[in-house]
């Protein structure tokens, strides 16, 4: 019999796919919102509309619809079971002197009874087993952040304070967090000297070893002499703070590979990058810049490089060869792979009139109807039955004609008998079929341009990846096929992709 | 407050996105749609980041959103085939010598049930739990030791078989 039961063993572990339609969503919506007025002019005529799939905006925005519209399937996807252990392998026999500087750190939505700030340092680093407190006498700055010239906060409860995560830094190891219980590493993200970002890794992409240490990867040991900034973003949680409920530390720390630097880190964050396009967006003469496009309709790609990748793309000569593995690219069921449903696509089904109209209404309600009589019927009995939908469906239909209800109900079983329709067709001979002539299509037209790719079943799997070879040119202008798909290509060792 | 800035915003999302997998894969079974359902969430939420009341409710409010549009999908896809059936997962499970079991004595409680329980390991609070799932937190309490009870008996059960 087992002991204890935890919800999370029975759960998969988060897909790559999923971490990729979060990444790509968020950097839709928010490019989208700050692109300009004409961007809250589409808004405002766009509503979403929540029919469960990917792609939810009208005809009126051609450029977030496609966006959206390429679905969340991560065609190649590559265990990576092992990866960090060779990443840490590979830190280790490849390490370079190097030496701390200065930094920042800031902490936020700190709990708000159950701990203080202090001017101290508990946050530390360890340098050739010795721990190091690099950052003493920094101030705390204002809001929003707390920023200050040095790392470190110092949480009053002792339990917390001694499951701080101990920051390490050598020769050997370019840089590890040693995490302890009930804390998590949530991105870790390296600057160059001129604090843009040039590598951003979240979630489950980012390397473990032994359960309990992280790695950047030998990244830093592949840049040229100079000052990098790296950010370890982790986060605690603890029912101690069940205001704050998490403190997401931000330790900034300055890394001067190879030349030591008192250099401070920039206080201004850069714009959020929140898919790295760090070569195929510029010009190959400014191999520096990672800013993105600063206008949501200008062209960007959507690449993810490994950590390793991004590094050697910087310093290789551009008529170096890499071994590269490609190991996803999204696509679109419709434009694709031809899907239809009685010769008409998902969008055609999702965008009818009265479909939309319906679904804009509803999100309408739920955000400004529906909160109040939710926090009224609250601890009623039966109320935690309810459901929202149903609620709606009943105002909505009271405020309707029955010609319109008609028309809703019509658009509505056609569109659900669409969305069925591709469930099993993805699973079907045929869906597979059409996403492996897709991607070999895709090798066909990366290889006219230059790359040695073949098609790659992955063992074992219904997966496939492109592996083969590329120059640095070649890959830091990656002719993505068009401004919306996305590619995520790491290098290729021994068999196997180092995916980072 | 007025609005979540961007980076906020981002930074929330991005904290919240395993809980939020595990959430909507307890509805929905499968990643494809677990992938739709946070989409879908993600765009809500953005255009409505506006009513939150306040930071440190994010999560909730957000998880709630997803619970929504995860029964959204659900329905949408009741409406054409009805089954109980447990879809394969299209991902590794952490543990598949033992998670199998457990996943399908998961999906033998309710919904609310296991979704209590499993917030409630992830470390949110009992309030923030109520607030995902609109109960009250004696409820949550409740669901929470009746979903303890029952996967003990299931998989006691099993294990005796």
């Amino acid at each position: 019999m087992r002991k204890s039961i935890r919800v999370s063993d029975a759960i998969p572990k988060m897909p790559v796919s999923f971490e990729q339609t979060v990444e790509r969503t968020l950097n839709s919506v928010c490019k989208e919102q700050k692109s300009s007025a004409r961007a809250k002019e589409r808004t405002a005529e766009n509503r979403w509309v929540p029919t469960g799939e990917s792609v939810r905006t009208s005809k009126k925005t051609p450029k977030i619809r496609q966006i959206f519209a390429y679905c969340t399937v991560a065609v190649l996807l590559v265990a990576i079971v092992g990866i960090g252990a060779f990443v840490l392998r590979n830190a280790l026999y490849n390490g370079r002197q190097t030496e701390l500087s200065h930094g920042m750190t800031e902490q936020t939505e700190l709990p708000k009874d159950d701990a203080t700030l202090q001017n101290d340092v508990s946050y530390y680093f360890l340098v050739d087993g010795e721990p190091v407190y690099p950052f003493e006498g920094f101030a705390w700055e204002s809001k929003p952040g707390l920023e200050a010239d040095g790392a470190g906060v110092r949480i009053e409860d002792e339990k917390v304070r001694s499951q701080i995560p101990a920051t390490e830094y050598s020769a050997g190891m370019p840089f590890a967090v040693l995490t302890a219980d009930g804390w998590k590493m949530d991105e870790i993200i390296v600057f160059d000297a001129a604090y843009e970002r040039i590598a951003d890794v979240a979630g489950s992409g980012i390397p473990k070893e032994e359960g309990s240490v992280y790695v950047v990867t030998d990244l830093l040991n592949t840049l040229s002499p100079g000052t990098y900034y790296v950010s370890a973003i982790v986060s605690y949680r603890t029912e101690n703070y069940s205001r704050g409920n998490e403190i997401a530390i931000c330790l900034h720390v300055g890394t001067g590979a190879g030349e030591p630097s008192t250099t401070d880190a920039p206080i201004l964050q850069p714009e959020p990058s929140l898919l790295p396009t760090p070569f195929a967006s510029q010009s190959p003469s400014d191999p520096s810049s990672t800013q993105p496009p600063k206008d949501a309709d200008e062209p960007q790609t959507y690449v993810t490089w490994s950590a390793a990748l991004t590094g050697l793309l910087r310093t290789e000569d551009p008529d170096a060869v890499l071994n590269i593995s490609i190991i996803a690219i999204t696509y679109n069921e419709e434009d694709d792979l031809g899907f239809l449903y009685q010769g008409k696509s998902l969008t055609e089904y999702r965008e009818e009139p009265a479909l939309a109209a319906y679904w804009e209404a509803y999100d309408l309600w739920y955000f400004t109807v529906y909160p109040a009589v939710d926090e009224q019927n609250r601890g009623t009995p039966g109320w935690e039955k309810h459901d929202p939908g149903a609620l709606f469906d009943a105002y909505w239909r009271e405020r309707h004609t029955d010609a319109e209800i008609r028309a809703y109900e019509q658009a509505a079983e056609a569109y659900g008998e669409a969305k069925n329709a591709l469930r099993s067709w993805r699973d079907s001979t045929a869906g597979k079929d059409a996403v492996r002539a897709f991607l070999q299509q895709e090798c066909d037209r990366l290889n006219a341009c230059g790359f040695r790719l073949q098609l790659v079943r992955v063992e074992d799997t219904q997966s496939y990846r492109l592996d083969g070879t590329a120059t640095v040119e070649q890959l830091r202008a990656f002719p993505a096929r068009d401004v919306t798909h996305f590619y995520w290509i790491t290098l290729y060792n021994d068999d196997s992709p180092i995916d980072e | 407050m007025a609005t979540i800035h961007d980076d906020v915003f981002v930074s929330e999302i991005r904290s919240v996105k395993r809980t939020a997998f595990g959430v909507a894969f307890l509805i929905l079974k499968n990643t494809y749609d677990c992938e739709d359902a946070m989409s879908a969430a993600i765009v809500k939420a953005y255009e409505h980041r506006g009513t939150v009341k306040q930071r440190a409710s994010f999560r909730a409010w957000f998880l709630r959103i997803l619970r929504n549009e995860a029964y959204t999908i659900l329905r949408e896809r009741r409406k054409v085939f009805e089954t109980d059936e447990i879809p394969e997962a299209l991902t590794p499970f952490p543990d598949p010598a033992q998670s199998l079991d457990l996943r399908a004595a998961l999906m033998r409680i309710p919904e609310e049930q296991r979704n209590a329980l499993y917030l409630q390991q992830e470390g949110y609070s009992m309030e923030e739990i109520a607030d995902v799932l609109h109960v009250p937190v004696g409820t949550v309490k409740s669901r929470i030791s009746r979903a303890k009870q029952a996967l003990r008996k299931i998989l006691e059960e099993d294990d005796n078989a």
